[in-house]
């Protein structure tokens, strides 16, 4: 055989055994006939937010279904039964009900970047509660399939294209124990976190953003905030500006390990000082003197009118 | 090594890169549609209001056919009624604490539809502003008409903060009427 054959040969050899490698792992697969379409109310955009701002982090398997709930003739929910094998976060009983969009009798009355659970499957999620004993989740970002013992964001299982996972929260075939470590290490460490990255608001306008302050296994004491504006220019900070009033609420509290508390960030402009732009907002903790941090937000006062939008008649 | 062994060495390499860039690689540019679509371009879609959403709700369904209607080369042309036995979208609202502000449905299920339906969720949206509101509305009507989600600084854009709180968006960008007439 010709030395240039083999230079060809070699190379082509490697690509084929790449892709019957690749081609070899398949993934568990999620069928799913739901064709509601929704927009979820919260997103994340790594996992250290999305574990600080779900009270209740489970591993379990859906057990079955509990019942299910006609709201109108095209809008159903289901209850199931979900065994909590695993809690990685908050408090949980054995088994807790899960609500979900859409009923398995109708199959269409699902939404499509959130099946239906299947009896059997086995989930990592992450909860919040919407009445006793009953949880809830947003969207495929809170909700990964466990099979094998590896972790599958929903884009990797479903048959469509309809989700998009965020690169920081995109799973395929991760291990679930190093999963569960990156959680715990989450869990060690205090974070103060805000849903509301950036508020925009109409001059005049208020509005409310929460934060919440997490504690590790060990922090204990008496917290004090404090609030100031960031100087886009050089980064020092600075009293708020003239037309803005910012509280946060409760401005003062005692912590306790392993806990979450939840504060309210008040905004309120004036219409006739504000001025519209940019205003960067931080917010720092002191808890009992020794351990501090901050979080900061956007608060965008716009240049819409509100005599734009058409009212109703 | 002669010349012809390091030409044809070179060249298997670039090969090689080829080959592996095209298997590995994602494709970027797509458009982003959910399988739903009406038989001919969006035009004279008649949509009702029920009665019983709140002022708020309705100011976002009716601004939101506004900020379509009015986009750049928008092909679409909503059309307001009170009328039941015309209306082609119902705009409904839900009051739950479950965890979406909006949703669309279609019939049928799936191709060609004839009728369609969107809900914003009061329990969510009722603590908007007015603009994140029309955000979100309009949002639904994109996917009524055919747009799955994009992730970004497009109205179609899943999450109703990032849509609106960090982009400002609450009607349709360049992108997401390009998306509608590659459709139609």
């Amino acid at each position: 055989m010709k030395v240039s054959s083999l230079i060809l040969t070699i190379p082509i050899l490697l690509v084929l055994s790449i892709t019957s490698t690749a081609c070899a792992q398949t993934n568990p697969k999620l069928v799913n006939s739901g064709k509601g379409d929704v927009s979820w109310a919260k997103g994340w955009t790594n996992l250290s937010d999305l574990v600080t701002d779900s009270p209740l982090i489970v591993i379990g398997e859906i057990v079955k279904v509990k019942e299910t709930i006609q709201q109108n003739e095209r809008l159903y929910f289901t209850k199931f039964f979900f065994r909590v094998d695993t809690v990685l976060k908050g408090q949980a009983a054995n088994q807790i009900v899960i609500y979900q969009t859409g009923t398995p009798d109708k199959p269409e009355t699902g939404i499509m970047d959130d099946p239906l659970f299947k009896i059997g499957d086995k989930y990592l999620l992450f909860l919040e509660s919407n009445e006793p004993d009953t949880y809830c989740y947003y969207g495929p970002e809170c909700r990964y399939l466990i099979a094998t013992d590896k972790v599958y964001s929903i884009n990797h299982v479903l048959d469509n294209t309809q989700y998009i996972a965020p690169r920081t929260l995109d799973y395929n075939g991760f291990s679930l124990a190093m999963f569960n470590a990156n959680v715990k290490e989450i869990l060690n460490s205090v974070r103060f976190y805000s849903s509301t990255n950036v508020t925009r608001l109409l001059r005049g306008e208020a509005e409310k953003a929460s934060f919440v302050l997490a504690t590790n296994y060990s922090v204990e004491g008496k917290v004090l905030f404090n609030i100031n504006r960031v100087d886009s220019k050089n980064g020092y900070l600075m009293p708020v500006t003239d037309g803005m009033t910012l509280n946060i609420v409760p401005n003062e509290l005692y912590v306790h390990p392993n806990n979450d508390y939840h504060l309210i960030l008040e905004i309120q402009t004036d219409e006739q000082n504000i001025v519209s732009g940019e205003y960067l907002i931080n917010v720092n903790y002191n808890i009992g003197g020794t351990i501090t941090g901050s979080h900061q937000i956007k608060v965008i006062i716009d240049t819409l009118k509100l005599s734009d939008i058409k009212m109703r008649p | 090594m002669n010349k012809q062994i390091r030409i044809t060495f070179l060249s298997a390499l670039l090969f090689t890169f080829i080959l592996i860039s095209i298997l590995i690689a994602e494709p970027v540019f797509a458009w982003h549609f959910n399988g739903h679509f009406w038989i001919i371009a969006p035009v004279n879609l008649y949509f009702l209001v029920e009665p019983n959403v709140s002022t708020e709700s309705w100011c976002g369904w009716y601004n939101a056919q506004l900020v379509w209607n009015d986009a750049p080369d928008s092909p679409t042309e909503f059309i307001y009624t009170e009328d039941d036995s015309i209306d082609v979208i119902t705009c409904e609202y839900a009051n739950n604490p479950l965890t979406w502000s909006g949703y669309s449905w279609f019939n049928p299920d799936s191709g060609y539809i004839s009728k369609a339906g969107a809900w914003i969720n009061e329990y969510f949206t009722d603590a908007y502003s007015y603009y994140k509101r029309v955000s979100t509305a309009a949002h639904e009507f994109g996917h009524v008409i055919g747009l799955a989600h994009n992730s970004g600084a497009y109205l179609m854009e899943h999450y109703d903060s990032i849509r609106y709180d960090d982009n400002g968006i609450y009607s349709p960008t360049p992108t997401d009427i390009d998306e509608v007439n590659a459709l139609y």
